[in-house]
């Protein structure tokens, strides 16, 4: 009777040390995700603040339309995963019409100041690519982990769901500078 | 012409001393035969005379070598060198120091380090250094001795001013002997999305964000092409600079003197350890434009 006790009782600290391990495992992938996430805040922001000063640039060679930068979406703390997307995409939309724009202009193109705006816009976007890739590869690890059985379990208990990935425009999938 | 001349001299004189090197080891083989016929007569005399006969035939042969390669490097690189590269400067008796070789990281340290053959210079604006590098590692004494080589082969370094990234490793999977970073620096591995990549390779960073920055799927893709024309690469990202070690089962830039000197097939040769550099310069893309 002891025997089958003792038993019953290694079996359960057995079960409670991997079911502890399972749940610090899914919340170091979490802090992961969450150190990622931060990242792209970071390069969202930085983007937002380049193509803010290339929009006041622009502006000086033509009357832009105002309304364009004004309808980026404001980024702010807390964002959902598709309010970056979006904010992204309308970002991406900006960056073009800047460059269509520049090349209309000869003299904005050879502007020294606009010059270093664009090096600093393709810094920031290789950031932003460099970002998504290290966010959405934790959060791959971090859905596997959380899906399979019988961590799937441990997951359910902690209220753990699956992330949503940060897409990227599809030009910036094809190609990115690699000149060092 | 002057130069037509001092070359037709050099050459003589390199396959003078190919006909020396040649004539000599036959006569030493011919002596190793007769102490190995004497042996069984005479074993204490026999292993005498081979080793006297090695000490007599190694002293002028090094002396002969050494001579060799001075004529070599002087005859052909320059001019190679000259039309290839720009900046150039070529020392072939020294190399990089240890302490680079050590702040590399590519290769674990060994207590016997050799390099030579150092050449600094730019490629299509990229400025790079490279030398032979030959780490070994000598253990015990006496008959308990042993040497273990961990790396022979070239290393470079390639100065890519535009970008700056904090220490990240890339090891092929069969790069044995790998460096560490040993500045305080703590590298931890990093998987990448590739999954082939992560099979073949093994990343090591001091920040995840920046090895996803400097590998993009294009990078991987490049290295994984230098990788598959060198047979095994260790590579390092510091800063703004980009180390690689290449392995190789001979030195560049170096003639045989076991065999009669061609000129345009040394030239040839040379050439080929020259486009080394540019085909790492022009695969990792470092460079502005490709050839």
């Amino acid at each position: 009777m002891d025997g089958i006790i003792i038993g019953i009782i290694v079996i359960a600290l057995a079960l409670l040390v991997w079911w502890i391990s399972i749940g610090n495992g899914i919340k170091k992938l979490e802090i992961k995700v969450d150190e990622a996430l931060s990242g792209i805040d970071v390069a969202l922001t930085k983007r937002y603040d380049v193509l803010t000063k290339m929009v006041d640039v622009v502006k000086g060679y033509k009357e832009y339309e105002q309304e364009t930068l004004q309808n980026i979406v404001e980024l702010r703390k807390g964002m959902t995963m598709q309010e970056r997307n979006s904010a992204n995409q309308q970002m991406d939309t900006l960056a073009k019409q800047i460059t269509l724009l520049a090349e209309n202009y000869p003299n904005l193109k050879a502007s020294e100041n606009f010059a270093k705006l664009q090096e600093a816009i393709t810094d920031v976007e290789e950031h932003l690519q460099a970002s998504r890739r290290l966010y959405n590869s934790n959060v791959t690890a971090y859905n596997q982990r959380i899906i399979v059985f019988p961590n799937s379990l441990v997951a359910g208990s902690m209220g753990a769901t699956k992330k949503e990935f940060f897409e990227a425009e599809e030009i910036k999938k094809q190609d990115v500078s690699m000149k060092f | 012409m002057e130069t037509n001349f001092q070359t037709g001299e050099a050459l003589k004189r390199l396959n003078e001393l190919h006909d020396k090197a040649k004539s000599t080891g036959i006569l030493a083989i011919g002596w190793v035969v007769i102490c190995l016929l004497a042996f069984p007569f005479t074993a204490g005399m026999s292993m005498f005379g081979m080793m006297a006969g090695a000490f007599i035939y190694l002293i002028p042969f090094l002396r002969w070598q050494r001579e060799y390669k001075r004529i070599y490097k002087e005859v052909f690189m320059p001019g190679l060198l000259q039309e290839t590269f720009d900046e150039v400067d070529y020392r072939w008796e020294v190399g990089f120091d240890n302490e680079r070789i050590r702040n590399f990281a590519l290769v674990a340290m060994g207590n016997r380090v050799h390099s030579e053959d150092y050449l600094s210079a730019s490629y299509k604006g990229i400025h790079f250094e490279q030398a032979d590098v030959t780490i070994k590692n000598h253990t015990g004494s006496g008959k308990n001795s042993h040497t273990v080589t961990y790396f022979v082969g070239r290393m470079f370094v390639f100065q890519c001013p535009d970008k700056r990234v904090l220490s990240t490793q890339i090891f092929s999977e069969h790069f044995a002997y790998r460096g560490k970073v040993d500045n305080g620096w703590k590298h931890k591995k990093v998987k990448l999305e590739s999954i082939d990549f992560n099979k073949k390779f093994d990343v090591l960073s001091a920040d995840e964000h920046d090895a996803f920055y400097i590998l993009t799927p294009q990078m991987m893709e490049r290295i994984d092409d230098l990788d598959s024309q060198f047979g095994s690469v260790a590579m390092r990202f510091c800063g703004s600079e980009l180390y690689v070690a290449v392995s190789s089962s001979r030195n560049a830039f170096d003639g045989n003197i076991s065999k009669e000197i061609d000129y345009l097939t040394e030239k040839e040769l040379i050439r080929n350890d020259l486009q080394v550099i540019i085909d790492i310069i022009n695969t990792l893309a470092i460079a502005d434009t490709e050839e």
